[in-house]
């Protein structure tokens, strides 16, 4: 079974795909399949995209039996899933890999941006990482995945719509907005470079949430400059680093890279990044239980300016 | 130059000193001195010192001492002549294996530079060449040390010289011709773990557990172990240990590769202490004198060292032994030290030159070690090539910053040499700059002398070793070692500004292109860092990080603090290729790659 239903209650599309069930776990004695002659990879590579196995969305997806009813109405699950390779090294991360990889995975982001949006159907185009087996992660190489949705999924149209209400009310851009405010604040700081800053943002929903904010308006990876690129590998390397460093192990997070919406985009809406790691502690899970779930409202355990104090206080690689 | 007492031109000059006949062929195409030396008489007679050119000084120099601890540096005459006088009654084989040349003069051996010309030679497989300092030029002379029949002549080392500028190209075109006119052995840039600059001779079984241990819970990736100093029964005793060391250096190996990195030992293979059982049983495997004593090559540890005679068969014999009974133990990384003994002038068994005696002796380890990674330490430069795979090219380090340049330890000077010496990286040898210390307790070394020691090393990419008890190490000191080694892997060259100021630039370095800015001297320095952009093809622009302070690069103009480095980073400047595929499956692959432009 593979559809995208619609729920009325909440007005939000579900992607249903009952294949994924059968994705592949890593055993701890079988090559792992990503590894450069593993069961995706014939060849070695330095970095790779490729459509997922077991998608939730393709771009020619199965039909559908429509349903014309008022209520339980669905459509075929038109997108694409891809997986992003950041290296063909097993054992690195985000936060082992050199700078000059980072920044090569940025150019492919932009290229996937770029080649996703020529797809006329497709609205909104989502890289993100899931880190850790608390996440749901079931293979550890180093890896991300690119999501093309051809509708808005709801959180994004909630920024949009927030976004677009800042600019008219103030004739800004609410993420540089935002930036400035945490850098005039300075406590919830944890790294700053000249283009891009880290902060544990004020409102923040998860203990350890990291927001990367650009200093200027961005929309899209298509629009950064090679300096901006740059600024922003050093940062994302420097904020994976520090989580790793937490607690002394490869810390699980997820993460989630928001672009502007694409065929058409949003001139309000701004590039940024949260992580949302779900630990509260070393041994102990920020669960995503009934509040949060049910009600998407959030209670942080934690207070943001001592998590950034902390984050701040932690060592890096570089 | 002036070569035999002539101008430099193409073809053949002779001349006759004493009994000997020197012959120089030149060639302008090449620049290029061959020398031969024959004995014209009816007699046997001994070769030693011959002059066979001079050069004009000018005002700044570049001098090198012959082996590794020896300073490398740019000097002025002035300070040459009256530093000669401090050295008069330096007669020791450590500095020169001529010393009775240093009574009056300073020494350069093997090249030196003045603003005009560099000379230097292309190899020392028979005789030591050097270049004597005094007030009215600079004398090219070569030392044999062995005995010529009669008619009998000898090849002597080629002699190369170049005119620049800029400087800098001329010792790295140096360094690819005396490549070409020798087999080098280039190491791998080791990443590895040495026990000296923390525990000294106080090693023991038990501690260099413990470091093991440490180095599995903190997950630090060394290639390399390296067992220094301290577990011998003696010096000369290399496969017996002393009290400290109950299990044997053999198990110590198996513990090593047991957890994955692999075994390196010190020791000094040419050095016989007065109280070793290998100089009690054999005193006659020692270099003598004339009247057939023993000559100390020079002390250490409180004892009298003598030299082995590499050209006795016996001796010999035993130093393959040593060595492959060390290998078939499982050491694979060898570090050999205090190699000079092996050049001291003196008599030998065979009828050889100093220079052929120690290469018989290099010949003999390198053929019991296999392909095993040789470290040579206190080393001659020149005939040390193709026999070790990385080379220490400068003095001992320390946890302080020593003023004294005379090759003792000295954090400051070990540093000098390695931007000095850094064009033989990765052409003579893959260089060894000594250990880094990452430890803010137990040590002189200020924050920014602390962040030098360990981040020059990695810049120019050569031999990267850890001294210190890790045990003792923060998570933020491990952090700076692991950034660190994210400055490796690049194509290093350096710019001398003066003798205490450099530039150095590191290409494809494992994260990105780094230009960085050393500051040896006591005062600050202000460098507008546009001056040395194009060094890496880079744009001024493009810097956009400094590091260690991980700051936005501002302005041009840069403050270099004194004993301290700065780096900036530069972007990529990437230019993606993308390969795509059609899977069986229908499934879409994309490859990427990229060209740095």
């Amino acid at each position: 079974m593979m559809e995208i239903r619609y729920n009325p209650i909440v007005d939000e599309w579900v992607l249903v795909s009952s294949d994924r069930q059968v994705r592949p776990l890593q055993s701890k004695v079988s090559k792992c399949p990503l590894c450069p002659g593993g069961v995706e990879f014939d060849r070695d590579y330095d970095l790779a995209v490729f459509d997922n196995l077991f998608p939730a969305m393709k771009t020619k997806p199965p039909k559908v039996n429509p349903r014309n009813e008022k209520l339980l109405k669905n459509r075929p699950s038109f997108g694409k899933c891809e997986v992003v390779m950041y290296t063909s090294k097993h054992d690195s991360s985000m936060s082992r890999m050199p700078i000059r990889q980072i920044e090569k995975l940025i150019y492919v982001w932009e290229d996937r941006t770029k080649e996703l949006a020529k797809h006329e159907d497709i609205k909104y185009i989502f890289p993100f990482e899931n880190r850790g087996k608390e996440v749901g992660a079931t293979l550890s190489h180093p890896h991300g995945q690119i999501y093309a949705f051809p509708f808005i999924p709801k959180r994004v149209k909630a920024m949009i719509e927030s976004q677009e209400r800042y600019y008219k009310e103030n004739n800004s851009y609410l993420i540089p907005d935002i930036a400035r405010a945490e850098l005039m604040a300075e406590e919830r700081v944890i790294f700053e470079l000249e283009r891009f800053v880290a902060v544990v943002p004020y409102f923040a929903r998860f203990p350890y949430e990291v927001h990367i904010y650009p200093k200027r308006q961005l929309h899209h990876f298509t629009e950064m400059s090679t300096e901006e690129k740059f600024d922003l590998a050093v940062v994302l390397k420097v904020v994976t680093s520090k989580y790793d460093n937490l607690f002394n192990e490869d810390f699980p997070y997820m993460m989630a890279i928001f672009q502007s919406p694409v065929n058409p985009t949003s001139e309000a809406f701004g590039f940024h990044i949260e992580f949302y790691p779900p630990k509260r502690d070393k041994d102990k899970i920020k669960w995503m239980a009934s509040v949060e779930t049910g009600t998407w409202t959030f209670i942080n355990p934690s207070t943001p300016s001592d998590i950034a104090k902390r984050l701040r206080e932690v060592p890096f690689v570089i | 130059m002036k070569v035999l007492g002539n101008s430099v031109k193409a073809g053949e000059v002779k001349k006759t000193i004493g009994n000997f006949e020197i012959t120089a062929t030149i060639s302008e195409e090449a620049n290029k001195v061959e020398l031969k030396v024959k004995n014209i008489s009816m007699e046997p007679r001994f070769a030693g010192t011959f002059e066979v050119g001079e050069v004009i000084p000018t005002e700044r120099l570049l001098v090198n001492n012959f082996q590794s601890w020896g300073p490398c540096k740019l000097t002025n005459k002035r300070d040459i002549l009256e530093h000669a006088f401090g050295n008069a009654l330096i007669t020791e084989y450590p500095i020169s294996p001529v010393p009775w040349e240093l009574h009056n003069h300073i020494v350069s051996d093997y090249f030196v530079s003045t603003e005009r010309e560099f000379l230097g030679f292309l190899s020392s497989s028979v005789c030591h060449p050097y270049f004597v300092m005094q007030e009215n030029g600079i004398k090219i002379k070569v030392y044999l040390g062995k005995t010529l029949k009669p008619e009998e002549s000898v090849k002597l080392d080629p002699l190369w010289w170049s005119s620049f500028p800029p400087f800098e190209e001329a010792l790295r075109d140096y360094a690819e011709t005396v490549a070409k006119n020798n087999r080098p052995r280039i190491g791998e840039p080791l990443f590895g773990w040495a026990s000296w600059y923390h525990y000294y001779l106080e090693i023991s079984e038990s501690f260099l557990e413990k470091e093991i241990e440490v180095i599995k819970e903190k997950k630090i990736q060394y290639k390399l172990f390296q067992v220094d100093d301290g577990y011998e029964k003696d010096i000369g005793d290399w496969l017996y240990t002393n009290k400290k060391f109950p299990s044997g250096i053999k198990s110590l190996a198996e513990k090593i590769r047991q957890s994955n990195m692999m075994p390196g030992i010190w020791t000094a293979p040419f050095s016989m202490s007065e109280t070793s059982e290998v100089f009690k049983n054999h005193p006659n495997w020692a270099v003598k004198d004339e009247e057939g004593n023993p000559i100390v090559a020079y002390k250490n540890w409180g004892k009298s060292i003598y030299a082995l005679d590499t050209t006795n068969p016996d001796a010999r014999r035993w130093l393959n032994e040593t060595f492959s009974t060390l290998r078939n133990y499982g050491y694979g990384f060898f570090k050999i030290d205090f190699l000079f003994a092996g050049m001291i002038p003196g008599k030998r068994y065979l009828n050889v030159t100093p220079v052929e005696a120690y290469r018989m002796g290099m010949s003999e380890i390198r053929k019991a070690v296999k392909d095993a990674h040789i470290l040579g330490c206190g080393a001659p430069l020149l005939p040390s090539i193709g026999y070790v795979d990385s080379m220490r090219i400068g003095a001992d380090t320390a946890p302080y910053w020593h003023e004294k340049d005379n090759g003792m330890p000295s954090a400051k000077y070990a540093m000098r040499n390695t931007l000095t010496r850094n064009f033989m990286n990765g052409l003579w040898w893959r260089n060894d700059p000594d250990c880094i210390m990452a430890r803010l307790t137990n040590t002189e070394l200020n924050k920014n002398e602390r962040t030098l020691n360990i981040f020059l090393p990695a810049l120019i990419n050569s031999v990267y070793l850890q001294s210190d008890k890790l045990y003792t190490l923060s998570e933020h000191e491990i952090c700076e070692v692991k950034s660190a080694l994210n400055f490796r892997g690049g194509n290093s060259r350096v710019w001398f500004v003066d003798s205490e100021r450099f530039a150095t630039s590191s290409t494809g370095a494992v994260n990105g292109d780094v230009l960085a800015f050393v500051n040896l001297s006591d005062t600050e320095w202000y460098v507008d860092t546009s001056e040395f952009t194009p060094l890496l093809k880079g744009n001024a622009s493009g810097f956009l990080v400094t590091y260690p302070s991980m700051t936005k690069v501002k302005e041009r103009r840069q403050k270099v603090e004194p004993h301290s480095i700065l780096i900036l980073m530069h972007c990529s400047r990437v230019k993606l290729k993308r390969e795509d595929e059609k899977k069986k499956d229908g499934r879409e692959f994309h490859y990427y790659g990229s060209d740095e432009t």
